[in-house]
């Protein structure tokens, strides 16, 4: 740490205040969502930033009445644990790839794989679309996984900070014999983990948010994620089913905010060492 | 040992590669489309309830045929499926652009001469049939209404009869400005004569039907925004008053608060120009205690330029439409609408839906005499269907834009207030 | 794992093999391992990618494709031409740049804050990531709402005097890129913070021992010293934000805009211009063109990062 900085004592009172602060604000919109979720209909909709009158559970009875989450709960597991361990493990083998086998045509490669991140995704909604009916995985799960197993910015993220392992490492067990096989999952998957980590918890997170993607392929209620579930809320008149919503809403994003909490020291690890050589 | 571990990681992974992206491909073929199937997209929430009875009633009368429900898709969605030649035979859908759009492509199915058309048209209430292109391509399911609704409590209040609304544009302006004046709640809220959504300004043309009911009375039914072709708008014409309707909108804004944050529903504003039947959920969630029509509320037309106007409105509502497949499915799902608007599957649509009947016998149902409802029922026969031409909704989003700038903002003079409005309607139907 | 075949085979130790062949099956695996990514690429990204290409040249409606016909680069000629579009991209930079500076900004100094407590320092980090693993639809909802209008942040600033009255930054015309930026900062300025922060952890001490021997103070520390280490850190921020930031779509599909951003097109971003293109007025080929053309922007603004880096070395 900076040393200088420890032996003054009013600035750290100063860094905590500032940093109290911030995380007042931050937290404040996730507070009006789960406040709300407390509220009745009424409440939210006429004093829709104080605390709850009386504390109800309208919001969330409503939504275990009428949805069955833990089905609901089930298919999102399914879907983001998929393309997460998919992700995870394919990303990771064509990071170190790109990272540390000089194999001709890598760096085109390479290029031709930024590129496409460029590229908007929107355009690729129909084709993609008429591309997986005629497959005949519209309705399955499939659709949605397979698509999306290994994704460029991922990719991205684990080269390169296994450009930061260093090569001598990777050059001493090719001298004793090893092939890239057996160098990826002993040597380099156990120093990767905080970068794996990441691709993790960021994949595990869209695969979660994703609403487009389910609403588009899987419209068969048994196959409903819970960002679905959020449809069945929605009615003809603006505030109607108002807590169910923000009930919903909150229990969407509680599952996501305590994977964080156990992976977040491993993220941080990860951008530790972000080169800047391509 | 070195070399079996390596050789053990190498299949794994080939293993998870083929079976991943190759195994799932063999294992499902293409899913054909099941034989006597008829698909029908509905909103999730009460229409997929209310819809999963009736078509278990229909399977029970027609056991051959397996009707399923399936997610109205949204916007890009619709596209998509369409393309793969995987859309739904049945949509509902509401009154708007979407008709006009499908109808455009060419997707949906002329339904004229289908057996039976013209005696189920004959049925129905003559204003919410909308031709386009000369054809009929939709039949209404259930309609809306707009009028006005006010708050009896504030009329006594302020010294008005709660059982005679305003029914001119002067009397509903001194009303305003008579509630406008009352002191503040005891919440410290404000009390305002009247309210209008300026922020649905900004989603698009469908506002513009709240808004519509006050130019229709100002021009008395002779213009809507297009002409026949929905070519040009047509509202710069002096028969069309569309400057008298800026003026009123003006001076009602006058007594408004600037947005509907401050919505009706908390007690505190005296009359509401847009309100429609299938808002009576909200009611229930008023402020303080559910308020009632007839008690706490009344509801009435919307107030006319001058006595002895007639009042009109603009349907809000779902219409059904036949998406083009092949002929078998095409009959079997003109099959299924004609059983939904069979009166007794109809009444149980619109009754649990909260819509207002199209269907003319329904509309003498002891249900729809009573006196909550009578009074929107009354004014379905001065509706008018929003014109559903894709050009009408760019049209309508300019119109609400210049509103925006002379009613709310008042960044545009009122005398510039149609010609703007022109210029910008023009512009935006140019670029359709 | 010292194994005595690393003394007879001088080849091994460093010799480059001769023919392209043999280096190709020597670094087999890397193809190997890249081949997943490659193929799922051919199928879901490269063929929609070419059909879009294809039907950039013709006038094309999937619900009618028999009725295309062939424009040649008439689309090209009029997205080029097309005053919505430039409006959208003036919009988005508009936007991103608010974006960026503030989040980096933002995130930068929190980092760091950050750096200086031990205490404490875990519980904050979690905090400021909170709003970046939550789906963007919800938070522009919740965002939506609180900036309204009638909102409790116009509220707060009324009362403080900042403002006169209500805004209906919706209707305004620079207001709607500005308060979305704002809004999209305090979502995502906590992964800058967290990858800045790394960063820092990752400075060597004694550099700042060397430098306060000399007599350097905080701020000229922090300008000399940390924020040059950051390099890598802030390019890698910078050109995914950019990457990311010129695509943004569904921030303002979800915050109450219509398919063409509003009715002076004041939110319209050159994505969701796409997508009004292709989905509303089902102009498929036209919409195909923008999108290219977007990608090509983005293409040129990355490259030229990359060149400034580069230029920047040597």
């Amino acid at each position: 740490m900076i040393t200088s900085f420890r032996r003054i004592s009013a600035s750290l009172v100063l860094t905590y205040a500032a940093l109290t602060l911030g995380a007042i604000a931050v937290v404040y919109p996730f507070f009006f969502m789960v406040n709300n979720s407390f509220k009745t209909g009424r409440e939210i909709l006429h004093s829709p930033t104080a605390l709850p009158s009386t504390i109800t559970l309208i919001g969330y009875t409503g939504v275990f009445e009428e949805l069955d989450v833990l089905l609901l709960f089930k298919n999102s597991l399914i879907l983001a644990v998929s393309i997460t361990l998919l992700n995870t493990l394919l990303s990771a083998l064509a990071g170190y790839a790109f990272a540390k086998i000089p194999f001709p045509g890598r760096g085109r490669i390479f290029g031709f794989m930024l590129i496409t991140m460029m590229i908007p995704g929107v355009l690729f909604l129909i084709p993609s679309y008429v591309f997986i009916y005629n497959l005949g995985w519209v309705g399955h799960y499939h659709a949605l996984i397979i698509p999306s197993a290994v994704s460029v910015f991922n990719i991205f993220l684990v080269r390169q900070f296994m450009l930061g392992i260093p090569d001598e490492i990777v050059e001493a067990a090719r001298i004793d014999g090893a092939g890239d096989p057996t160098i990826f999952m002993r040597v380099i998957l156990p120093l990767a983990r905080p970068a794996l980590a990441t691709v993790a918890i960021l994949t595990f997170m869209g695969s979660w948010n994703d609403f487009f993607g389910p609403l588009l392929y899987l419209n068969q209620p048994e196959h409903w994620t819970l960002q679905l579930g959020l449809l069945q809320f929605r009615g003809t008149v603006p505030g109607e089913n108002a807590e169910q919503i923000w009930a919903l809403t909150t229990l969407i994003t509680l599952p996501i905010v305590v994977v964080y909490f156990f992976i977040q020291e491993q993220f941080v690890k990860a951008f530790a060492n972000v080169s800047l050589s391509k | 040992m070195a070399n079996l571990r390596g050789t053990f990681v190498r299949l794994a992974v080939a293993l998870i590669l083929v079976s991943t992206v190759f195994g799932a491909m063999l294992a499902h073929a293409q899913d054909t489309p099941m034989a006597n199937e008829i698909r029908v997209s509905v909103v999730a929430g009460a229409m997929q309830d209310t819809m999963t009875k009736l078509v278990e009633k229909y399977q029970e009368a027609n056991p051959d045929v397996t009707v399923t429900l399936e997610l109205e898709p949204e916007g890009g969605a619709f596209q998509a499926l369409i393309a793969a030649g995987n859309q739904p035979d049945l949509i509902i859908t509401s009154f708007g652009p979407q008709l006009g759009k499908l109808a455009e492509q060419d997707a949906a199915v002329v339904l004229d001469d289908l057996p039976g058309a013209e005696d189920l048209f004959a049925r129905l209430e003559p204003v919410s049939l909308q031709k386009l292109y000369g054809h009929y391509y939709y039949v209404p399911i259930g309609a809306d209404v707009t009028l006005m609704i006010y708050n009896k409590a504030l009329f006594e209040e302020a010294g008005l009869d709660p059982d005679d609304p305003p029914a001119t544009w002067d009397e509903f302006l001194a009303a305003a400005a008579a509630i406008d004046a009352l002191p503040n709640r005891e919440n410290g809220d404000e009390v305002y004569g009247t309210v209008f959504w300026n922020e649905a300004l900004q989603w698009g043309g469908w506002y513009w039907n709240m808004l519509q009911p006050i130019y229709l009375n100002a021009n008395q039914g002779q213009c809507q925004l297009l002409n026949n072709l929905a070519t040009d708008i047509i509202f710069d014409r002096e028969e069309c008053a569309l400057g008298e309707f800026f003026e009123f909108a003006k001076a009602a804004q006058q007594y408004a608060p600037p947005t509907m944050e401050k919505n009706f529903f908390g007690r505190n504003i005296g009359m509401w120009l847009q309100y429609g039947y299938s808002w009576e959920p909200n009611l229930q969630s008023a402020a303080g205690e559910p308020m009632v029509i007839g008690e706490d509320v009344g509801v009435a037309p919307v107030p006319v330029p001058n006595e002895g106007d007639t009042s009109f409105t603009t349907f809000g509502g779902r219409g059904m439409m036949i998406l083009k497949s092949t002929p078998e499915r095409e009959a079997r799902a003109w099959h299924f609408l004609n059983f939904l608007m069979e009166d007794e599957n109809n009444y149980q649509f619109i009754t649990e839906l909260g819509y207002l009947p199209v269907i003319l016998a329904l509309q003498d149902d002891p249900y729809f005499q009573d006196p909550a409802r009578q009074p929107f029922v009354e004014l379905l026969a001065h509706g008018y269907v929003p014109e559903q031409f894709a050009t009408a909704d760019s049209a309508a989003s300019a119109l609400q834009g210049v509103y925006g700038q002379v009613v709310v903002e008042d960044s545009v003079p009122l005398e510039e207030s149609v010609a703007t409005a022109a210029q910008k309607a023009r512009e935006a139907i140019q670029g359709s | 794992m010292v194994s005595s075949r690393a003394l007879d085979t001088p080849e091994r130790a460093g010799a480059v093999p001769s023919s392209l062949f043999l280096r190709i099956k020597r670094s087999r695996w890397g193809y190997i391992f890249v081949s997943p990514w490659v193929v799922l690429y051919l199928f879901f990204g490269l063929y929609p990618l070419v059909l879009s290409f294809y039907l950039t040249f013709f006038d094309y409606s999937f619900v009618t494709p028999e009725n295309r016909t062939f424009v040649g680069l008439g689309n090209w000629i009029d997205g080029v031409t097309d005053s919505l579009f430039w409006k959208s991209l003036y919009n988005i930079v508009l936007n991103q740049t608010t974006f960026i500076v503030l989040k980096n900004g933002l995130g930068l100094i929190t980092a760091a804050l950050l750096v200086r407590i031990t205490w404490g320092a875990r519980l904050f980090r979690t905090i400021y990531f909170l709003p970046v693993i939550t789906s963007t639809v919800v938070l522009m909802t919740i965002g939506d709402n609180l900036a309204s209008p009638g909102g409790p942040v116009q509220k707060v600033l009324i009362d403080a005097g900042l403002i006169a009255g209500p805004v209906f930054w919706k209707s305004d015309d620079t207001l709607p890129m500005i308060i979305i930026a704002l809004i999209n900062t305090w979502k995502w300025f906590g992964i800058s913070t967290i990858i800045l922060l790394a960063g820092m952890y990752g400075i060597d001490p004694r550099l700042y021992e060397a430098a306060v021997v000399d007599g350097a103070k905080g701020w000229q520390l922090f300008r000399y010293i940390t924020l040059p280490m950051l390099r890598p850190q802030l390019f890698f921020l910078l050109v995914v934000d950019i990457i990311n930031g010129l695509q943004m779509f569904t921030e303002v599909f979800s915050i109450g805009f219509n398919v063409y951003g509003g009715i002076n097109n004041q939110a319209l971003t050159p994505v969701l211009y796409l997508y009004a293109q292709a989905f509303d007025r089902s102009n498929v080929g036209y919409a195909s063109t923008l999108g290219l053309l977007l990608a090509f922007l983005i293409a040129l603004l990355t490259a030229l990062q990359f060149r400034f880096v580069r230029a920047e070395a040597e």
